[in-house]
């Protein structure tokens, strides 16, 4: 019956992948000399099951992640775990990575995942944001610059403020430096709605971030800048 | 501030971008020559640019990441050392999937045999056949154990496997999570997609005829 044929299909299927990782396997990569094997044959060789190969994708791609990770999550040590996590799960979920987007693009996707997950136990168990934490860490040299400091703050208030997605936008366009195209390829929808999102997105931060200097202005006595006509 | 206005300062942050060229672009400029409320727009967006851009996220340094990297590798070399008790779970459950899908087939095939009054396994000159029925029925059902199948069966002894391919699809996209932050939603039209109620109300009311 038709079961059966299935069932041969199914039987079939694993030596191709393990010609893969054979493959992988005959050309073995010297210690010091991964950084020099590219993306493409590292993903193969990891997915073969080759965990080196693995690790340098991670060397290659942590601080990005991380990046995001802390934009999104706002806290160091949630940002270590959560990075963390996805790269478990990047491991995990390789061989299903296709190559249909940059390796690098991927493991955005599932960075915002794990930062969704995290988001969603925050909301629900109601912890607070302790924006402060990323301020403070940024504090290498002693004589920070005050000024450099309260606009630092600012930044963070405002992202804070922000929703998710587009915290999410925005990292992934001005600091990741992806297109519009690649967003899409993170978050879904097309490179036209993603460009319509960073718009939004970029507009609302501006909002936050003069209505937070406003606000620093009216403390002290003299008037706020021209009034603007409100656009929401 | 006039409704050109409003169109043109939600381009802004697009037309920063080096990504974004064309006549949208062409139409921003030409209005910012004219338009100082703009251009004053125009400055703030790009001192937020700046901002954000001046304020990059600190690394947080070597010893982070040597005591980042040596867990991860405790971690991920017990994760590629652990048996995959889901694995074996899911090559039990194809096969058992197929046989539960191909289950109404068999049902029916034996309900139209009986009508016809033969036996369910029985040669008949002119039955459904088979041969027709079989993929139309079975194939849609079988086709997507078929492919995690596919999946399942190439992970070797003691490698970690994912549970299928969808898993990891947009970021947080099933559970709704990025609607719920959103006003708006992210497949809106790009160009109402960032107007508000009454902005779209006023759009309406000039589109119908003449603004007040
Ligand atoms: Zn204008």
């Amino acid at each position: 019956m038709s079961a059966a044929g299935i069932f041969i299909k199914v039987r079939k299927i694993p030596h191709a992948h393990f010609n893969i990782s054979r493959r992988g396997r005959s050309n073995p990569v010297k210690p010091g000399e991964w950084h020099l094997v590219a993306d493409a044959e590292l993903v193969t060789r990891a997915q073969a099951g080759e965990l080196p190969a693995f690790e340098e994708l991670v060397k290659r791609y942590q601080r990005d992640i991380y990046a995001l990770a802390c934009r999104m999550v706002s806290d160091v040590e949630e940002a270590r775990d959560v990075m963390q996590q996805a790269l478990l799960q990047a491991f995990l979920h390789i061989r299903d990575f296709r190559g249909h987007s940059a390796f690098r693009t991927w493991l955005f996707r599932i960075t915002l995942n794990q930062c969704y997950n995290f988001l969603k136990g925050r909301r629900r168990y109601g912890e607070p944001v302790d924006v402060g934490d990323l301020v403070l860490e940024a504090e290498d040299s002693p004589e920070a610059d005050l000024m450099a400091e309260e606009e630092r703050a600012r930044l963070y208030q405002a992202l804070e403020k922000l929703p998710a997605k587009q915290r999410a936008v925005i990292t992934l366009k001005l600091e990741q430096n992806l297109s519009y195209q690649e967003i899409a390829q993170v978050l879904g929808g097309t490179a036209g709605a993603a460009r319509v999102n960073y718009c939004q997105a970029l507009k609302r931060l501006k909002k936050l971030l003069v209505s937070e200097h406003e606000h620093d202005v009216a403390v002290r006595p003299y008037p706020k800048v021209a009034p603007r006509i409100s656009r929401r | 501030m006039t409704w050109r206005c409003a169109l043109i300062q939600r381009w802004l942050p697009g037309y920063l971008d080096a990504e974004d060229t064309g006549i949208r672009n062409r139409l921003v400029a030409r209005h910012l020559e004219r338009c100082p409320h703009c251009r004053q727009e125009l400055a703030e967006v790009e001192a937020a640019v700046r901002l954000l851009q001046a304020h990059p996220v600190p690394d947080p340094g070597p010893e982070f990441w040597e005591s980042f990297q040596r867990e991860l590798h405790l971690k991920l070399a017990q994760l590629q050392e652990e048996p995959q008790p889901q694995a074996q779970r899911r090559h039990l459950t194809a096969p058992l999937r197929m046989i539960v899908a191909a289950a109404p087939l068999v049902v029916l095939l034996a309900a139209v045999g009986l009508w016809r009054g033969w036996g369910p396994w029985g040669s008949a000159p002119q039955p459904t056949p088979p041969a027709q029925t079989a993929p139309l029925t079975a194939a849609p059902a079988a086709g997507e154990p078929d492919s995690s199948s596919v999946e399942l069966t190439a992970y070797g002894p003691g490698v970690a496997h994912p549970p299928g391919p969808e898993k990891v699809l947009y970021a947080g996209i099933d559970e709704g999570l990025w609607d719920e932050d959103l006003v708006l939603n992210w497949d809106m039209d790009p160009v109402l997609g960032d107007l508000s109620p009454q902005e779209r109300e006023a759009l309406a009311r000039k589109l119908m005829g003449g603004e007040p």
